[in-house]
């Protein structure tokens, strides 16, 4: 198999109008496993998200490494089709949905908890089960790539070990980002973890 | 307020205005000038039982119908293209700006010299809807959320899938609100152009028919037919788009 191209932020500057947000910001990524980047508010990690994503542009600067990938992501916001049901939001993701696709929605949906809840409208479901609802969307993928931008904030307590265990599983081999504030579940996950206020931030040569 | 009590408030205003109408026509005493609205039903009653009316009728509704339809196909499919290319908004939008400021008369006047006058009900209905349909069609499309629409990029959803789900049901309501709208100027200016261009077998000829002999129990019962017959279409159409948008919303 061919390797796939380092994931990789170079000399990157971006504002917004006035505001500074990054400048000559350098990153890099581990070829496999968790790199969790933590941070206070305020430093850029949704922002990072969004360039890594191709959702922004930098002013300068390049990104290397991520459109070579499949990616899927649990945004900061949930994003869900609201006038569609769980399942549904589910099946949108899949370009060629199989049987065996509609399997794994539903083993995510009962181990997230919302199988009896799958012919619910998203719209009437509460924010911690949106949350997880956007989980399972981007874990019934085949994705080389899953940024996770605080996926787990405001899981019910009692749910949160077995979603961040379906999480890990699921993520087995797989070159994943995550956001978050909770060191906890930065120490769960295991990886390279960095802080974004205290550049530079080279997670390959990092120790864990 | 319930609807019961909501309509029948309104069924009183009917009422009220109907009454006040009556009592008008009594006072002019002319019926070339006012006739009642009861002589006004008697006569559209006796006219709803010659097959001419209903074959008028039909004439005019099939071809205001087809204006009205091709305006809401083509008015919704120039919105989709203008909101994705930029340029193409720049292009279309005097002339849009052109067809909505031009008044109906004038375009008919123009229209007389182009085509035969049993066409230009349906090419004025389709002028005089299609900015509508266009206008608010292009604010439907402005309103889709551009969140999911980043989110189906990343997650490389199908384009089909993303018309489907995002964009037909952010549009759905704005071009059921044209398509309402758009029906009732269909109608106006549909008539309207079969009476200026004197198109025979057409509500609009006989409407102008029954002014030049000064029928007026005539040219009051034809309106009233317009006027049912308009908000009937106007039911049916809302109906039908709820179903489709209905259809699409819980289609997987």
């Amino acid at each position: 198999m061919i390797p796939k191209p380092a994931l990789e932020l170079r000399y990157i500057y971006k504002n917004f109008g006035e505001k500074n947000i990054f400048t000559n910001f350098n990153l890099n990524f581990p070829e496999v496993g968790f790199a969790t980047i933590m941070g206070p508010s305020g430093y850029g990690k949704t922002t990072l998200v969004n360039l890594m994503l191709g959702i922004h542009k930098p002013d300068h600067g390049e990104i290397l490494g991520f459109d070579e990938r499949k990616i899927a992501v649990v945004f900061q916001e949930d994003r869900l089709l609201e006038h569609k049901n769980g399942l549904e939001n589910i099946m949108f993701v899949l370009r060629n949905p199989a049987k065996d696709d509609e399997d794994m929605a539903w083993e995510l949906l009962t181990r997230t908890r919302l199988a009896k809840d799958a012919h619910k409208l998203a719209r009437n479901y509460s924010g911690g089960m949106k949350r997880r609802l956007a989980l399972c969307r981007a874990l019934v993928t085949d994705f080389d790539l899953l940024i996770l931008d605080e996926p787990f904030k405001g899981l019910d307590v009692a749910l949160k070990p077995d979603i961040m265990a379906l999480t890990k599983q699921r993520c087995e081999g797989k070159q994943v980002i995550l956001i978050t504030h909770d060191m906890q579940e930065a120490e769960y996950f295991g990886g390279y973890i960095v802080d974004i206020s205290n550049p530079p931030l080279f997670f390959d040569e990092m120790n864990t | 307020m319930t609807s019961f009590t909501s309509s029948l408030k309104y069924l009183l205003s009917v009422a009220f205005w109907l009454v006040l109408w009556h009592m008008a026509s009594l006072a002019i005493a002319n019926s070339i000038i006012l006739v009642s609205p009861i002589a006004a039903t008697a006569r559209l009653l006796e006219l709803a039982g010659e097959g001419a009316f209903w074959q008028s009728l039909g004439t005019s509704l099939l071809r205001i119908m087809i204006g009205f339809v091709a305006a809401l196909a083509a008015g919704i499919v120039i919105a989709a293209l203008t909101s994705r290319m930029k340029w193409l908004y720049t292009l279309m939008l005097p002339i849009f700006n052109v067809i909505k400021s031009i008044p109906v008369a004038s375009f008919i006047m123009l229209v007389l010299m182009w085509m035969s006058s049993s066409n230009i009900s349906t090419f004025i209905a389709f002028v005089t809807v299609l900015p509508i349909v266009y206008f608010n069609t292009y604010e439907g499309t402005k309103t889709t959320d551009i969140k999911l629409l980043e989110m189906a990029k990343v997650f490389n959803v199908r384009p089909y899938k993303i018309l489907r789900d995002i964009y037909i049901p952010a549009v759905t309501p704005h071009v059921i609100s044209a398509a309402s709208s758009g029906l009732g100027f269909a109608f106006k200016a549909g008539v309207a152009a079969e009476i200026i261009s004197t198109a025979r077998g057409t509500i609009g000829f006989n409407l102008h028919t029954a002014r030049i002999f000064l029928q007026t129990e005539d040219v009051f019962a034809w309106t009233i037919a317009i006027v049912v017959l308009s908000y009937a279409m106007e039911r049916t159409f809302k109906l039908l788009l709820k179903r489709v948008s209905n259809d699409t919303k819980t289609s997987t």
